[in-house]
């Protein structure tokens, strides 16, 4: 298992960009509802090697419902990833098995 | 038809702080609220997406609402307003704009142009064999340099129809062809500005119809490199560069947005006239790009990668 995070460097009903690679790029965007949270790859399914957010940890659209693509606008279902609207319709964020233990964010395999 | 460009991008958003905050550090200035402003005054407008007063929004992700013309005098004007009263409703607002719809489904707008012709220096070099670009003591690499967009460059869409989208600016508007992709669309400018393009498009389904990206000119490659290395360390998201266009030789760097497009910086392209002859290739990444680069950062903008704090 790999540490992602602390549960609290997520805020409540945000997002957070975490497994930089060597470019400092994030690889995983981390979503926290509730007691949960959502983990999918830092990548938008219209294009190969698109990141989603245009800001490092800004990946919300703006009353934070939504995953946005800031490549083409296309919106996500934070619960499944799938896209509601955008060049990617129809297709969905590949979710990241992630495990909350002992107040952490854990990775259960490498994405 | 004297038209010389895109003058004003008029947004529909629904997160206006975020938005404010990323064309600032891009490096427009806010001219009048909710106005980000290039150097010649060519600007991006962003407006609440529930705002009454917006044209309706696509039926897409895109957040654009209406693209202004800006044309060279109120006879292009009437011309304009005569040519495209034939076939749909054209309409005159306070200002004197023409608003209308293209043959695309955009909505789209004509005004007397807001641009200011600037006076401003090129970005000097040196190179052997050529009188000095820059003054003996003179420095070169200055990362205080100011890097400020000069003026709204291209516009690219992703349009359902190509064809139908194409012949309208060209046998409505009078925009000239310089290359093609095969299949994907071409390049285009109109007749009062002999940049290669200022007008892009790429063929795609409907549901994705919408802005693909904007750009705005910069000084040059050095003042390219300097604003989006800005962008970089700011924590913003690179999406494509930096690196040159074959067609056009417009040095590019393109990053994402808030607006939910990509906002581009560019740099050196290419001017035509009527002597030229148009290329045409089919689309490719090898087609689109001379050479590319990749900011790499030692570090996460966000902080050092684990072990190596
Ligand atoms: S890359 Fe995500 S919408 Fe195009």
């Amino acid at each position: 298992m790999t540490l992602l995070c602390r549960l609290e460097d997520i805020p409540e009903g945000g997002a957070r960009g975490v497994l930089p690679n060597a470019r400092g790029r994030d690889g995983v965007v981390l979503l926290r509802r509730g007691g949960r949270v959502y983990a999918y790859v830092n990548n938008c399914p219209h294009y190969d090697r698109a990141p989603l957010g245009w800001r490092k940890d800004a990946f919300l659209n703006g009353d934070g419902t939504r995953i946005l693509c800031a490549a083409h606008g296309a919106l996500f279902r934070i619960e499944d990833g799938v896209c509601e609207i955008g060049p990617c319709l129809g297709q969905a964020l590949t979710p990241v098995p992630v495990r909350i233990e002992g107040g952490a964010v854990w990775l259960d395999a490498p994405p | 038809m004297r038209i010389i460009g895109p003058d004003e991008l008029i947004f529909g958003v629904d997160n206006i702080e975020a938005c404010r905050a990323f064309l600032s550090d891009y490096g427009l200035s806010e001219s009048a609220p909710d106005c980000f402003e290039a150097l010649d005054r060519t600007a991006v407008i962003l407006r609440d997406r529930n705002d009454p007063a917006l044209p309706p929004p696509l039926p897409t992700a895109t957040r654009l609402r209406e693209t202004i013309w800006g044309v060279e005098d109120q006879a292009t004007l009437d011309a304009i307003a005569a040519e495209l009263s034939k076939d749909r409703e054209v309409t005159v607002d306070a200002d004197g704009r023409l608003h209308t719809v293209d043959d695309g489904g955009f909505r789209i707008g004509f005004q007397v142009t807001r641009r200011i012709v600037l006076d401003l220096p090129p970005e000097r070099i040196n190179s052997p064999g050529a009188a000095p670009g820059r003054a003996p003591n003179e420095i070169g690499a200055n990362e205080d340099a100011p890097a400020r967009p000069r003026t709204l460059s291209h516009i690219v869409f992703f349009v359902p129809d190509m064809d139908r989208m194409a012949n309208f600016y060209i046998d409505r508007l009078g925009f000239v062809v310089t290359d093609k992709f095969t299949n994907t669309g071409p390049f285009l400018r109109p007749q009062a500005n002999d940049d290669h393009h200022v007008l892009f498009m790429i063929q795609t389904p409907e549901y994705m119809q919408g802005l693909e990206h904007l750009a705005f000119h910069m000084q040059g490659p050095t003042e390219l490199m300097l604003a989006g290395s800005r962008m970089v360390k700011k924590g913003y998201e690179s999406f494509w560069g930096p690196g040159r266009h074959k067609f056009g030789s417009n040095w590019f760097w393109y990053f994402n947005s808030p607006l939910g497009t990509h906002v581009e910086y560019d740099a050196d392209m290419d001017k035509h006239d009527g002597d030229w002859t148009l290329r045409e290739v089919p689309m490719s990444k090898e087609a689109a790009q001379m050479f590319l680069f990749e900011n790499v950062a030692k570090w996460a903008p966000g902080g050092p990668p684990p072990g190596k704090g």
